[in-house]
């Protein structure tokens, strides 16, 4: 063999090299991408903070159906949530600046709303019992919140105290107590 | 800070070294006209902590604040009156209003810059990268001005149902938020260590900056035959 072909051969062997090394490169950059593999972790805007999972059914259901209407593509597994690591694509416009954008706006107003009783086809869902104690303490220190009008019509909206307090929103989030009963 | 040491931080970090540090910043903003960042610096050298409070002229030279307005805005506009801000099935919002019936609704959204890291893949890293390049590069004194803030735009609102209309009228208050925006280096940002030495020295000391603006909004929506609310028009009337 010539030295000519001993070089040939070689540069022809680095290639074959930067070829596989380029596939599993592009192989895990579309796994990575498209794969709903990465976990979500609900955020606290209180204390910056993230509060991992398994969650609360409730929490998972409301979650889901809030990524589900902004177009995030995910997969619930084992009280945990997984995201594809792909942009929203919702028919809603998208208002928000990308997946944390969104939690900061979202995760802490279902927390909120699992601190209510609400009924879906006729079955009371009520909030679990160690945040209602929770709740109680918050009110005996600071005052109660004002959820009415002068009417004494019920506001409804977020519970703001959950945007700042993460105890709060842990309790309302992660699994504690019985789903609800049914009347 | 009061009372605290030098502790962590290496000799080139003390006091001598922020005082260059930030004497060094703040010729360099004053150069490129970047005079909102240059003035937060020398108010935290020299404010004794004190809140500033920003009136409506000093807030619209930022433009990521009137930015950050018009987006909470538009998903007061896209989701709180159509009944789609997040929470539960159950929970009772503008389209559960029957004929002649009309609810109270509060509820709030907030637009943050300068996040911080954030959970995800390479494509989220990238968009993190790519949006604060964009708000630096747009907005530099603003940026660097307040660092990571967020504007939280609150609102009160009535809708009252006539047929297949609803009309919602209440008010909206936009505020640097929670509580103000805090100038203080936090850790993971430029400046830090030196912040911390300068703070330790008694020489400098963090402070808030609170600015809020309220406006009456009156909107109109139809309820669709198919479900689901459309916005026909909204009035925003800016109180200055």
């Amino acid at each position: 063999m010539t030295a000519v072909q001993r070089a040939g051969r070689r540069r022809s062997r680095r290639l074959r090299w930067l070829l596989g090394a380029f596939c599993i490169l592009a192989v895990y950059l579309v796994a990575d991408t498209v794969l709903p593999i990465h976990r979500y972790r609900a955020y606290c805007p209180g204390s910056d903070t993230t509060i991992d999972g398994p969650y609360r059914e409730r929490f998972l259901w409301a979650a889901g159906e809030a990524l589900r209407r902004e177009g995030w593509y995910f997969v619930i597994y084992e009280g945990s949530i997984y995201l594809s690591g792909l942009p929203a694509r919702g028919r809603e416009p998208q208002l928000f600046r990308g997946l944390f954008d969104y939690q900061i706006n979202t995760d802490w107003k279902i927390a909120s709303a699992i601190a209510d009783n609400v009924e879906i086809d006729n079955t009371v869902f009520a909030p679990p019992a160690r945040l209602v104690q929770m709740l109680r303490e918050t009110e005996a220190k600071y005052g109660p919140f004002p959820k009415r009008t002068e009417k004494g019509e019920r506001i409804y909206g977020p519970d703001y105290r959950f945007y700042q307090d993460c105890e709060l929103m842990k309790a309302a989030i992660l699994p504690d107590e019985a789903f609800g009963a049914v009347r | 800070m009061a009372g605290g040491t030098y502790a962590g931080l290496r000799a080139s970090q003390g006091p001598e070294h922020a005082r260059t540090f930030f004497g060094a910043a703040e010729r360099l903003f004053d150069a490129l006209g970047l005079t909102d960042s240059a003035s937060g610096i020398r108010h935290y050298r020299g404010g004794g902590g004190a809140d500033v409070k920003l009136g409506p002229a000093e807030a619209a030279r930022h433009p990521l604040i009137e930015a950050a307005e018009r987006s909470n805005r538009a998903l007061f506009e896209t989701k709180t009156f159509r009944g789609l801000s997040p929470g539960l099935p159950g929970q009772r919002t503008f389209l559960d209003l029957k004929d002649g019936e009309e609810m109270a609704l509060d509820d709030y959204w907030n637009r943050s810059y300068n996040l911080r890291p954030q959970d995800g893949n390479w494509l989220t890293g990238l968009g993190k990268v790519a949006t604060d390049a964009w708000d630096l590069a747009t907005n530099p004194d603003s940026y660097l001005r307040f660092g990571r803030f967020g504007v939280e735009s609150r609102a009160k609102l009535i809708g009252r149902r006539a047929g297949n209309t609803l009309r919602v009228k209440g008010s909206v208050s936009h505020e640097l938020g929670p509580n103000g925006d805090r100038f203080d280096f936090n850790s993971g940002q430029i400046g830090h260590p030196e912040a911390r030495a300068l703070e330790s020295a008694g020489e400098a000391q963090p402070y808030r900056t609170t600015y809020r603006r309220e406006e009456p909004v009156e909107a109109e929506l139809i309820y669709q035959p198919g479900g689901g609310l459309t916005l026909r028009r909204s009035t925003w009337n800016l109180l200055r």
